[in-house]
């Protein structure tokens, strides 16, 4: 049973048309990746799915909520945005609050869970990944890598039925983006319906349920990771994933 | 010619006592036009449809007015019609019964409201468009977004331009003298109009004026140390 269903997806910013009609299924506990180049629409197809951007037509239904786009209110816009969370590139934690206050606010102000219980969710998932201990720290005295964690954590409380995350390792250096790529594969392997935009395409391979090549707003190819990255059909994702193929067969080179 | 110390210290003593009403009447246009200000702020800031448009103009015009002239309208315009006003409404106050100073609060509280207005702008806008992001994605509406999230952060962005304007405004409470508001530069003339030592007057006023700015900006100076440092090296 699909979770996520979005048919027809259209946006445009001014004259550029940047998504042509996504259609999109998510089923429940699955892993979605969205791969493409830079400027495909991958980063607006996620963002258009908790309404950061708003799509101008197509049909969305999210776990019960359901919603034409064209005519979507505010109120629909919060009632989706409260079963989703976002882990975003820059990681986006609330700068004027600690670790723990990150985590409750969603907690605390959308979802009027009370203050007591916030703090001990907020606790125990930062515990989960591994800053049990930096409850207090706020976000400029952490490093990057904390910081992810931290928006992971807060993506985690919110206990929604969908994580979005956006090139969540992106802005990291090479070392941590491991370390944090580990993380989110085990936060999600534990049936947490998750769809992610990322150019990590080793941990795509590894990871997902399903890979989704997007090509000038238009979804190319769909299918297993075997398929899409493994043997690629559309000459477009061949191109686009040539240097990965290099990397994933050397022996066929040397 | 020759500066009259035992006269300037005659004069201080008498300008001195008008500091409290100087203070009060810029502490009270000040905190109305902070709150009107980012009443303003706000509207233009979500480019609210109608309002947007209308506080750009509106500020632009009032912007470039100078202060003497605000201040001279508006008490021109209070005291040829409010009796006439007040009595057409089925009120039996008059004029003398409200008192001058209110109309110095509300030339004062009106000019502060849109140099506030326009801090708060530049305030709300060096909050960096993920915090907003962050703020929806976790489910909050807008108004929540902007009383824990973004505000926390855009106020103390605001303070040496508050500080600015602060001191602009108390400065500003000295062209009240125009229209018969006894402050501390119109004590000091006041003072000196029996001798005509109004060099002593101006340098004694100045003075005071220059003591009460340096104290507002050691006030703001402390609320910049004290609420600046949550979020202190954000850029980093």
């Amino acid at each position: 049973m699909s979770v996520i269903e979005v048919r027809r997806l259209k946006k445009a910013f001014k004259q550029h048309q940047v998504l042509k009609g996504i259609d999109l299924d998510v089923d429940e506990g699955e892993i979605v990746v969205i791969i493409g180049a830079s400027g495909s629409g991958k980063t607006t197809l996620l963002r258009c799915l908790n309404f950061l951007e708003k799509a101008d037509e197509g049909s969305y239904r999210l776990d019960g909520l359901s919603t034409d786009l064209k005519h979507v209110t505010k109120k629909q816009i919060t009632a989706f945005r409260l079963k989703t969370a976002m882990v975003f590139q820059t990681y986006g934690l609330f700068l004027n609050k600690t670790a723990q206050e990150n985590i409750m606010e969603g907690l605390v102000v959308a979802r009027k869970v009370p203050k007591k219980e916030a703090a001990e969710t907020a606790k125990s998932v930062l515990t989960q990944v591994g800053l049990g201990d930096r409850l207090n720290a706020r976000p400029y005295q952490l490093s990057g890598g904390e910081q992810q964690r931290v928006g992971i954590a807060r993506a985690l409380a919110l206990n929604p039925e969908v994580i979005l995350f956006d090139e969540p390792t992106s802005a990291l250096d090479p070392e941590k983006v491991n370390e944090i790529l580990d993380l989110i594969r085990d936060v999600v392997s534990c049936g947490k319906t998750a769809i992610l935009v990322t150019h990590e395409m080793e941990f795509a391979y590894d990871v997902a349920d399903k890979v989704i090549f997007i090509d000038n707003g238009e979804i190319v190819e769909q299918g297993t990771p075997q398929q899409v990255l493994g043997d690629p059909q559309q000459e477009r994702t061949q191109q686009f994933l040539a240097r990965f193929m290099l990397g994933k067969q050397p022996e066929y080179f040397l | 010619m020759s500066f009259d110390l035992e006269f300037a210290l005659e004069v201080f003593l008498k300008a001195i006592t008008k500091v409290p009403l100087t203070l009060g009447v810029a502490f009270s246009s000040l905190l109305i036009g902070a709150v009107f200000g980012l009443f303003i702020a706000l509207l233009r800031f979500y480019k609210v449809p109608g309002f947007g448009l209308f506080f750009r103009w509106f500020v632009t015009v009032f912007k470039g007015t100078p202060m003497v002239m605000l201040i001279s309208i508006t008490y021109l315009l209070v005291v040829y019609n409010f009796d006439s006003v007040a009595q057409s409404l089925g009120l039996s106050i008059t004029f003398k019964d409200v008192g001058k100073t209110w109309i110095g609060v509300g030339a004062l509280a009106f000019i502060s409201s849109i140099a506030f207005s326009e801090a708060f702008r530049g305030a709300l806008a060096a909050v960096s468009k993920c915090q907003y992001e962050a703020a929806y994605s976790v489910g909050e509406t807008r108004i929540q977004a902007l009383i824990h999230v973004i505000l926390p952060q855009a106020l103390p962005v605001s303070i040496p331009m508050s500080c600015n304007i602060a001191i602009g405004i108390t400065k500003g409470v000295s062209i009240l003298y125009l229209v018969g508001i006894i402050e501390i530069l119109y004590a000091s003339l006041q003072a000196a109009s029996r001798t005509y030592q109004f060099l002593e007057a101006y340098v004694v006023a100045a003075l005071i004026y220059w003591g009460l700015s340096i104290i507002i900006e050691q006030l703001f100076g402390f609320a910049e140390r004290r609420f600046g440092r949550k979020v202190r090296d954000i850029t980093a």
